[in-house]
Parts: structure tokens; C-alpha cells; sequence
């Protein structure tokens, strides 16, 4: 009697569970779904073509949820941006290459049984994959171990101005005389071969430094995430692409790229550890902190 | 059940070997071509200072002796973007052929003031202008427009038509493309000649 009875009285209890599980994988699928949508909308491309069909796609996903979920609006999405970056591959940076991978990863991993599964493992193979190339050039570059290529950056790229003042001890003259330099060699009627720069011997230590980190950290995340998951290298790997993100990104302020590798972040990062998914959403805020105008403020408050 | 670990298989990898296959196709077009580090897929960014804005033109009018150095007009700027990623002398020809088909003109400043008050009463305002062999200085001319004789800009769509009295002379069109690089050693930065193409003009 009693045999008879526990398989009528486990069944009710069983099935909430399941469907519990169910809801909140649905749930965290949509909001990495969320997530791309406002990526794809706050970071647009510059091409209209591009730009106006996705807006139209992502404000339909936020008005009809279930488009969120869906494998062909996601194919959709995917095909629009990829399209746009065949056509325009020589303008279009290598973010947006990211963009329209992980947009197809989305379209893809939906249309299996365990969305959230197959999508964590695109994920962390995107970020794999990205950061070993990104280490491939800075090794096969003629002009990055040598720290050249950040001791350009860091006299000509207005990005890296406000480094180069505050820590390198570059004057605010000195760099205005090399942007005059720089114009004079590159203006459409010169005919110089050469111009004259200015630097601190701080530019030389700063570039140094900056070459040497960039490296080691990109290492430590492309071998981190090429690791398989779970041993050893691969359970910091969260914690290294976030010191990526943080210590990157408050120099060079590429802030798509930054989102998107939040979101993959986010996605393939371990469930047993609630608190990195609260780091990832702690980067996300402090990459749009690093994109206040540091200087304007610290500026208008001097003057 | 292997079917299906297939489907799983290919679906979750399609994605990260997309991205293999580009980066690989980047990296042998810029190892072997001209293709920038910077840019195809292969994220080589920040890893050199070889971007598409380290190569840049150098754009000369050829008229007998004379040289006229002018700027990439604003609709060959894709065209020209495209040969700074990845420089060839085909696409570098397509750049000089289209400027040489062109016509080019000294560029001219309208004061607005004047410019309204000559809609309103119109008046032969090139009354004064210079001849197109006379690269001597600025001129204002009695309509108040100001003349940069040796700054010349290509007839394009939506600017001002040149018209054929405006017009300079030229027979020829040759394309630099230049490189810089940083040399640290003498503290300067460098440009050589990458590429270079010489059109005939048509007529």
C-alpha cells in the first residue's frame, strides 16, 4: 500500500523542482540575451544599413520577450552584423568581429537542448581563441616586444595622453609639439621624411611596463580559458580576464570590446561561485567610470 | 545519442571556428600581403604601430614641371581607407584613375553676407577670377570670395560644380602611399615611400 502511495506523492514534489531549474536557466539566458540587446544598442555600427535594422530587431526583442529566446531572431541579428562587417572588413575593428561570433553563438547554442551549457562552452572558447591571437600578434610583431609600438601610443594616441602626463612626467608642451610634429610629416603638401619627437626617460620605463603586462595578462587569459575547464589555471580564469578588463580598459577605454567580453565573461564563468558573476557586473560599472571625462572635471575644478 | 553529441558538437564550436578561420586568413594576408595588423578579424590591435592611419597619401596634380600636392577628396575617403588596410597597386591605380577622370579646381570661401546678397541681385561673380596658371597667392575676388589657388578640390557630388573656366590644368595623377615608424633610437618618427602610381589624366 504504502509502494503504491510514494509515487503519487513524489511526483508533485519533483516536478517543481525541475521546472524551477528550468525557469531560472530561462531566466539567466535572458538576461544574457538582455545584455547583447543594449550592447548591440548602446555601441551601434556606423553603418546605417546595419545600425537601423538592428535597432529595429533589438527594440522588437525588448517589447516581445519571447524574440529573445528565439534561434531565428538571433540568426537574424547575427547575419545583420556579420553582413555588415564583410562589407566594411577593412574599417571595422575587431570588436565587432567578436560582436557578430558571439551573436551567432547565440543562435546556435539556442537551438540545442542545454542553451546554457553550449553557450558557456562558446564562450569561454571565443574568449580562448581571441586572446591567442591577440598573443600571437604581440609575439610575431616586429615592434611590440621591443616596447616601440607603446611608446608611439603613448606620444601620439590621445587616449594615452593623460598617462603620459600624470606618470611619465611628459609636459602638456612637449606633447602639443609632437601632435605639431606629427602633422607637419603626415600634411597633404609636406615633403619631410622625417620629424623630430620629444620624450621623458619616463615614456621609455612606462612603455616598457605597459608592453610587458599587456603581454603577461593576455597570456594568462588566453591559456586560462584554452585550459580545460575546472583544473588547476582554468579555476582563476574568471579573476584574470576581469584584471584584463579592469587594468586595460582604464587606459585604453574600447568600451564594446569591454562589454562584450563581460557578457561572455559572465556567461561561461562557474555557477558554484555566485560572487564572480557580482565581479563581472562590478566591472561592467566600473568600465563606464573609466569613461568620465577625468580630465574635463579635474580640469574645470582647477580652474 | 552520437548524432546527437555531433549536432551539440558543431553547434557550440561553429562560432569559435568561424573566428579560427578569419584570424587565420588575416594572418597570412598580412604576413605575405600588405594587409595592417590592425585590422580583418585577426586581432592584432595594439600590437603594432603599422595601423591603416600609420600609412598615409601623398596626392600630386602633374602639369609639365609643375607638381600641385592636393588632398584625398571626401568620396574617395572609403576607397582610400581601404588602400591604407591593405595597400596594392590595383586598388592604388583605381584611387589615381578616379581623381585623374575629375576635375579639380582651386578652393573658394563665400563670405555668407555677400554670398545672400548676390542671390538676391546675381552678377557675373568670377568676374575676377584668376587664370588656372597663376598659383601666385590668395586672391579675394570683387564678389568676396577668396581664392586659394594652389589648395585645389575635386569636383564631387554635393559641393559647388566647377565650371570649366575654373577648372586646372593637368596631365597626370601620382598616388604615394607612405609609412611611418618610431624611431626610438634617434627620437623620430620616419616615413618611407610604400607604394606608388602615376595616371594619365582624361581628357
Amino acid at each position: 500500500m504504502i509502494s503504491e502511495r510514494i509515487p503519487v506523492t513524489l511526483k508533485p514534489v519533483l516536478k517543481p523542482v525541475t521546472t524551477a531549474l528550468a525557469a531560472e536557466s530561462s531566466s539567466r539566458l535572458d538576461l544574457y540575451a538582455i545584455m547583447t540587446l543594449l550592447l548591440l544598442l548602446v555601441y551601434p555600427s556606423s553603418f546605417w544599413y546595419v545600425r537601423i535594422p538592428i535597432t529595429v530587431l533589438c527594440v522588437s526583442a525588448f517589447v516581445f520577450r519571447p524574440l529573445r529566446l528565439s534561434p531565428p531572431f538571433w540568426f537574424v541579428v547575427a547575419m545583420t552584423v556579420m553582413a555588415g562587417n564583410y562589407e566594411n572588413w577593412f574599417l571595422v575593428d575587431n570588436h565587432k568581429y567578436l560582436l557578430g561570433y558571439w551573436c551567432l553563438a547565440l543562435f546556435c547554442c539556442l537551438l540545442t537542448a542545454t542553451p546554457e551549457k553550449s553557450l558557456a562552452l562558446a564562450a569561454n572558447r571565443l574568449i580562448a581563441f581571441s586572446f591567442l591571437f591577440a598573443v600571437f600578434w604581440k609575439i610575431a610583431s616586429h615592434d611590440f616586444l621591443d616596447s616601440t609600438f607603446f611608446h608611439y601610443s603613448l606620444l601620439f594616441d590621445e587616449r594615452f595622453r593623460s598617462v603620459s602626463e600624470l606618470l611619465a612626467g611628459m609636459k602638456s608642451e612637449m606633447m602639443d609639439a609632437n601632435r605639431a610634429a606629427y602633422h607637419a610629416l603626415l600634411g597633404y603638401d609636406s615633403r619631410m621624411n622625417a620629424v623630430q619627437i620629444l620624450f621623458t626617460k619616463g615614456i621609455t620605463y612606462l612603455a616598457r611596463l605597459i608592453t610587458w603586462w599587456t603581454l603577461v595578462i593576455e597570456v594568462a587569459v588566453a591559456v586560462s580559458f584554452l585550459w580545460p575547464m575546472g583544473k588547476s589555471i582554468s579555476k582563476w580564469r574568471d579573476f584574470v580576464l576581469i584584471v584584463f578588463i579592469l587594468s586595460t580598459y582604464s587606459v585604453a577605454p574600447v568600451l564594446g570590446f569591454g562589454w562584450t567580453l563581460i557578457i561572455m565573461g559572465l556567461v561561461q564563468c562557474d555557477s558554484r561561485y555566485g560572487f564572480v558573476r557580482w565581479l563581472y557586473m562590478a566591472a561592467f560599472v566600473v568600465l563606464q567610470i573609466y569613461n568620465l571625462p577625468f580630465r574635463a572635471i579635474v580640469g574645470g575644478a582647477s580652474s | 545519442m552520437d548524432r546527437e553529441r555531433l549536432k551539440f558538437r558543431a553547434l557550440v564550436w561553429s562560432a569559435p571556428l568561424l573566428l579560427c578561420a578569419v584570424a587565420c586568413v588575416q594572418i597570412y594576408l598580412a604576413l605575405t600581403k600588405t594587409l595592417s595588423p590592425w585590422k580583418g578579424g585577426g586581432f592584432g590591435m595594439f600590437s603594432t604601430v603599422d595601423s591603416p592611419d600609420a600609412r598615409f597619401f601623398r596626392i600630386y596634380l602633374i602639369n609639365d614641371n609643375e607638381e600641385t600636392a592636393v588632398i584625398l577628396p571626401d568620396s574617395l575617403k572609403t576607397l582610400g581607407r581601404q588602400v591604407q588596410t591593405i595597400p596594392s597597386p590595383a586598388l592604388l591605380t583605381e584611387l589615381g584613375q578616379r581623381m585623374a577622370q575629375a576635375r579639380w579646381a582651386p578652393y573658394r570661401l563665400t563670405d555668407p553676407v555677400r554670398q545672400y546678397q548676390n542671390e538676391q541681385s546675381p552678377d557675373d561673380s568670377l568676374s575676377g577670377l584668376a587664370p588656372p596658371d597663376d598659383h601666385s597667392a590668395v586672391k579675394t575676388l570683387p564678389d568676396g570670395q577668396i581664392v586659394f589657388p594652389k589648395l585645389l578640390r575635386m569636383e564631387e557630388k554635393g559641393a559647388p560644380r566647377i565650371k570649366p573656366e575654373e577648372a586646372v590644368a593637368f596631365q597626370k595623377v601620382r598616388v604615394e602611399v607612405w609609412k611611418y615608424t618610431l624611431d626610438r633610437a634617434s627620437s623620430q618618427l620616419k616615413a618611407a615611400k610604400f607604394l606608388e602610381t602615376t595616371v594619365d589624366a582624361q581628357k
